[in-house]
């Protein structure tokens, strides 16, 4: 699954507006479901709220994948958010998260959403690709990090 | 004969809320190549194939190879180190919810046509949609010889 074939331009946010988890996971979902035009903004944020119950996906290093399985999505889709200032999202590390991928995928099919995240855990474990999202100032810029780093990493 | 005369009461099976390594260990310790997932309430949420579990440390270019009798080893990846994955799956996400199920008051006949007609080797058993068994091609055999064995 590569991240730059699916994820769309007008899903990647970098200057993401959030104090809180909870507004960072209302951002992220409205992100989500207006670049992909999904109407079901509330279903789609009670399954990423559901899913953050069950365990924290703020992974530490400045990351968190928020993602679940929910009926509202008919295939796989992911957006992308960056926090300039941070938000304290339960991270392992106790750090504040500043990179913020967001996916969902049907409920009835786990491949994609297994090789989904798989992908982009292969991709942020490299802290020069974490620096050069914190770092970059566009989107197309962003899309060719992206890009390189699949070529490299995965 | 009646799937719930037959299916394997004692089971091992995994929170819905399960860390990674709670499931790695889990296939570990049972050596069976699904999992069932279940709610707080002892409703089966899911099953977890070995396969779906093993797909997140395969490179993605893996389905592209023809051959892999020339790849000795897959470089980086083998030592790598899977901290992001531990964090980020729980057995929720690997599960897949439309697996076939059976009903404890199924026959064992039917049981033994869905195994057949599936190809899957063990099957959840509920009732009421709580997860009560397993079955198997395995204890079907058992079943048609009405023999006496673990249950």
């Amino acid at each position: 699954m590569r991240l730059s074939k699916i994820i769309k331009k007008t899903a990647i946010n970098l200057e993401m507006g959030a104090a809180t988890k909870d507004e960072a996971l209302c951002s992220l979902v409205e992100i989500l479901c207006s670049a992909y035009r999904i109407s079901d903004i509330g279903t789609v944020l009670k399954a990423i709220k559901a899913r953050e119950d069950k365990q924290s996906t703020g992974v530490g290093m400045g990351l968190a994948v928020p993602h679940a399985k929910t009926s509202v999505a008919d295939k796989l889709y992911v957006a992308f958010g960056r926090s300039k200032d941070g938000v304290d999202f339960d991270s392992i590390d106790g750090e504040k998260a500043h990179l913020f991928f967001i996916l969902i995928s049907p409920r009835d099919v786990s491949g994609p959403h297994i090789k989904a995240l798989a992908g982009i855990s292969r991709l942020v474990k490299h802290e020069e690709f974490r620096k050069s999202l914190i770092e970059c100032e566009n989107v197309k810029t962003f899309i060719n990090l992206v890009k390189r780093a699949e070529g490299k990493y995965l | 004969m009646k799937v719930k005369d037959y299916m394997k009461r004692s089971f091992r099976a995994v929170p819905s809320h399960a860390p990674m390594k709670e499931v790695a260990r889990a296939f570990f310790e049972t050596n069976d190549s699904i999992l069932p997932v279940t709610e707080s309430d002892g409703t089966l949420s899911g099953v977890i194939s070995i396969d779906d579990f093993i797909l997140i440390f395969l490179p993605d270019y893996i389905d592209l190879i023809r051959n892999i009798d020339f790849i000795h080893d897959f470089g980086a990846l083998e030592k790598a180190s899977y901290s992001i994955e531990e964090m980020l799956f729980v057995a929720e996400d690997l599960q897949r919810e439309n697996y076939p199920v059976l009903d404890e008051n199924d026959s064992i006949m039917k049981a033994a046509a869905v195994l057949h007609r599936t190809d899957i080797q063990t099957i959840p058993v509920v009732n009421d949609d709580k997860l009560v068994g397993m079955i198997s091609k395995n204890d079907f055999c058992r079943a048609v010889f009405n023999m006496e064995g673990r249950n």
